[in-house]
């Protein structure tokens, strides 16, 4: 368990890596203290100032370990190819000038000369040969990092050769040290080799070319600089004159051509960098353009998917247009139903009610016949209104049609204060923007529209409680009378009524009415006659002078196509009679003494003529009833229910439904008729409006009709 | 759907509409177009024949509504003719005989014209009531 977990962190690069330096550090610092013992190396030390330079390597072998530790981090941690770019050509001009600084403190102190006597020239020595090695390492590393931003497969045998090189290189120097010169010559042939790979091993520089503009002027600048102060930082090393090389050596032996090497290769890679950067910079403008163009379709395509708000696509479209074609006014006009400006970005509306009258615009488009583009409008005599009222707000202009099914439906405009700013990519681009964002504003205008519907859907369920809430909730239940009613709109609302009223003398009166035409304004018509026959009753003696009443009140204040017709019926219990009066609706129907009668007094529909005529028209019949005799009460949409085989229901079936009921039940007729109805139109949508009434007489009618009528007052109040 | 056709031919004495098939809500906005740019035109004196008509809704009754007041007071009328007992029905269930001239066929419509504006005829109270102008649609106009 123990032994697994030490393993695994073993197992990690970065310990791997401090363990491998720690143990090649130890292994060095041997080989120096038995070469500088026994060497005959130039410099020569006492025992003191052995023990205190062989201390302060390995706290530098020590402290380099623990930076192998820290720097060696997880790839996640660098953000873009640029963002290490930056980082790392940044570095490799600082830390050269770090190194540069040392060199010249060197030179000012002359240290190196002095033949390395004295404690303090040591240490001092020492505290400023270690920075130098650490500064180069530094290098190392980050030239490192830049050749894994985009690895290749022989990359990680590259890194081998340079890493074992600079590992034989230090070997090598330390035998030399030791007074073997003739290996000096094998560490160049080393350098050189070492060299070569590094020219390998960072040949893809693609990311290069993603830079912007911007940072390609930057990158070239930084790394040219990095090159050149490298090659000053291998020319002070190598000379004779500087003593840099001395230091280092001394710090630690072959540090000098460690540092050598890093620079060689510091220099190449920099130098590479700033030649491939000099040789894109004049086309930067046009890459810069590609990207921008692939990450603004990107975001379009991304928006298409995702945006179901008109407004909030335009608005992305509005500001990609902006800024890839570099317009400062982007509108978008929409030409299919409302001519209107859509969406306007950088221009005011009032500028662009200005800038164009009535679609003149739109009939440039239609001439051109795809996209349209001038580079100057105030050298165009055919828009000379539009530039006259433009206010000199446009004189370049792109316009792109926005296509659905191969017609023009909107317009996208692009607009720039000053002359020829646009391209023929930028029209190239604009029209294909025109093409992607047509689909997603029609998706979008497709929602909004759904969404629309959906709303008139939900007001039209309300109508339709509403207007339920209109019909009775239930039937007055009266001794001697059982009564059951029912009604149906074909579609949502429609223009069946009925209700039951009690007149001036206090009879029961069913009223059923029908309004002409179906759906919303029936429905209209059908509350107004509610209200008008509720107020109305109270005052009226017989159905006869409700249903005039009500003509009266109609008559004049309704279209002149639209007109209702009703059916009124007052029970008297105490006399035994129904008295009817039908104004233009279907007749009434009565089954008594074992037969179905249809009775049709004469009477003209509500709402067609004054009362003039209709009142004289109007004809008022007296039905006497007994017990058991049945009345049915109904609208067209009943007798006239349509069936493509069997045609129209007619009323002969409704009354043999009449003569074969054979109990007293208002609900079980009630329930015949409208099943009867319902199977008859079988599969055929319901296409007007059905209600039914229906009315038996029960036992003790006429006989016992004060108690009835007691009772009757009792439950119907 | 829209089974419904409407043939217009002049006549001497009036312009009869022979119209057929289905007259309902979905159809009745053709015959009340047709009859409008008819009207507009200063026709006035209208046969409609109900020959070929199988079925009349109570939209369709109502567009014979919308013009008779104004063609009454132009001295002409609209005179219905050779309707089917099923279509007679609806008709008369509302009412109409008493404010239509409700005939068999085209020729005694226009005996009716040629007598002076089909007001002479006037068998019955009521028919004389309803061609006074001023008691049919009050109108608001």
């Amino acid at each position: 368990m123990t032994q697994q977990s030490i393993r695994q962190i073993f197992h990690r690069p970065r310990f791997r890596l401090a363990a491998f330096l720690a143990l090649a550090g130890a292994g060095i610092l041997a080989l120096q203290f038995f070469f500088l013992a026994h060497g005959d190396s130039s410099v020569r030390l006492s025992a003191a100032e052995q023990i205190v330079h062989a201390l302060i390597t390995v706290v530098t072998l020590l402290s380099l370990a623990g930076l192998a530790l820290l720097i060696h981090r997880p790839e996640t941690q660098f953000g873009s190819p640029s963002e290490t770019f930056r980082r790392a050509s940044s570095y490799s001009v600082l830390g050269s000038l770090g190194i540069l600084l040392i060199i010249g403190c060197l030179s000012v102190w002359d240290i190196g000369g002095q033949s390395a006597a004295g404690l303090g020239t040591c240490l001092l020595v020492t505290l400023l040969g270690v920075p130098m090695l650490l500064l180069s390492l530094r290098q190392l590393y980050w030239l490192d990092r830049l050749a894994q931003l985009r690895p290749h497969k022989y990359s990680r045998r590259v890194r081998a050769i340079i890493f074992g090189g600079a590992g034989l290189v230090m070997f090598v120097e330390v035998l030399r040290s030791a007074n073997m010169p003739s290996v000096g010559t094998l560490s160049a042939i080393l350098v050189a080799v070492i060299a070569i790979a590094t020219l390998f091993s960072g040949w893809r520089r693609a990311w290069l070319s993603s830079l912007s503009k911007s940072e390609k002027y930057k990158g070239f600048a930084v790394s040219f600089l990095g090159s050149v102060l490298s090659v000053c930082i291998l020319v002070l090393l190598n000379s004779g004159s500087s003593d840099a090389g001395t230091v280092l050596r001394r710090v630690l032996p072959g540090a000098d051509v460690l540092t050598t090497l890093i620079f060689v290769l510091v220099c190449l890679n920099y130098a590479r960098i700033s030649i491939v950067l000099l040789l894109s910079l004049p086309t930067a403008g046009v890459m810069d353009r590609r990207l921008r163009e692939v990450r603004a379709l990107a975001t379009l395509s991304r928006n298409i998917t995702h945006v179901n708000d008109s407004g909030e696509l335009m608005r992305s479209v509005a500001i990609m247009v902006r800024d890839v074609c570099g317009a400062q006014a982007v509108w978008i006009e929409r030409i299919d139903q409302k001519k209107e400006i859509s969406y306007a970005l950088g221009i005011k509306r009032n500028a662009l009610k200005r800038l164009y009258k009535g679609g003149h615009l739109q009939s440039l488009l239609d001439a051109e016949k795809y996209c349209f583009h001038a580079d100057d409008l105030d050298k165009l005599p055919q828009l000379q209104d539009l530039r006259l009222d433009s206010a000199r707000n446009i004189r370049s202009l792109m316009v792109a049609p926005l296509m659905q099914d191969r017609k023009i439906v909107g317009a996208l405009f692009a607009g720039h204060p000053d002359e020829f700013v646009f391209e023929h990519e930028d029209v190239a681009l604009l029209t294909a923007f025109a093409d992607t964002v047509s689909i997603a504003l029609e998706n979008a205008w497709l929602f909004e529209k759904s969404m629309k519907s959906e709303r008139y859907k939900s007001q039209m369920r309300v109508a339709h409680d509403v207007q339920r809430k209109l019909l009775p909730e239930s039937v007055p239940r009266v001794a001697g009378l059982d009564i059951a009613a029912y009604s149906s709109p074909a579609y949502e609302v429609g223009g069946d009524y009925y209700d039951f009223v009690r007149l001036a003398d206090d009879r029961l009166c069913a009223v059923v009415a029908d309004v002409s035409g179906k759906g919303i304004s029936a429905a209209f018509y059908m509350a107004e006659i509610k209200g008008i026959v509720l107020a109305l009753a109270p005052e009226c003696g017989s159905p006869g002078e409700l249903v005039c009443k009500v003509n009266k009140a109609v008559h004049g204040s309704m279209e002149k196509r639209s007109f209702i017709t009703m059916i009124a019926v007052a029970w008297d219990p105490h006399a035994a009679e129904l008295s009817l009066v039908r104004a233009g609706h279907t007749p009434l129907l009565i089954h008594q003494d074992g037969r179905t009668q249809t009775y049709t007094p004469k009477g003209l529909g509500v709402g067609l003529v004054g009362p003039g005529i209709f009142d004289s028209a109007l004809q008022e019949m007296t039905l006497d009833v007994h017990p058991g005799d049945k009345v049915l009460l109904f609208t067209d949409g009943v007798n006239e229910v349509h069936n493509e085989d069997k045609g129209e229901l007619g009323l002969e079936r409704l009354k043999d439904i009449l003569s074969e009921h054979d109990n007293f039940k208002a609900e079980s007729l009630l329930g015949r008729i409208v099943r009867l109805v319902a199977e008859f139109g079988g599969e055929v949508l319901q296409h007007d409006d059905v209600t039914v009434v229906t009315m038996i007489f029960g036992e003790g009618v006429g006989q016992e009709a004060n108690r009835d009528r007691k009772q009757a007052e009792a439950v119907v109040n | 759907m829209s089974n419904f056709s409407i043939s217009v031919r002049n006549h001497d004495l009036a312009t009869v509409l022979h119209i057929s098939g289905f007259l309902d809500a979905h159809t009745a906005p053709q015959l009340e177009s047709r009859l409008e740019s008819l009207i507009k035109d200063g026709v006035y004196k209208l046969v409609v024949n109900f020959d070929e008509l199988d079925y009349i809704s109570s939209a369709g009754l109502g567009v014979f509504m919308v013009f008779i007041e104004e063609v009454r007071s132009n001295e002409g009328d609209i005179k219905l003719v050779q309707m089917k007992p099923k279509v007679f029905t609806v008709f008369d269930l509302l009412g109409f005989p008493m404010l239509f001239d409700i005939l068999d066929n085209e020729d005694e419509a226009f005996v009716r014209f040629s007598e002076k504006g089909g007001s002479q005829d006037s068998s019955s109270d009521a028919e004389q009531d309803v061609n006074d102008s001023s008691e049919i649609r009050r109108g608001p106009q």
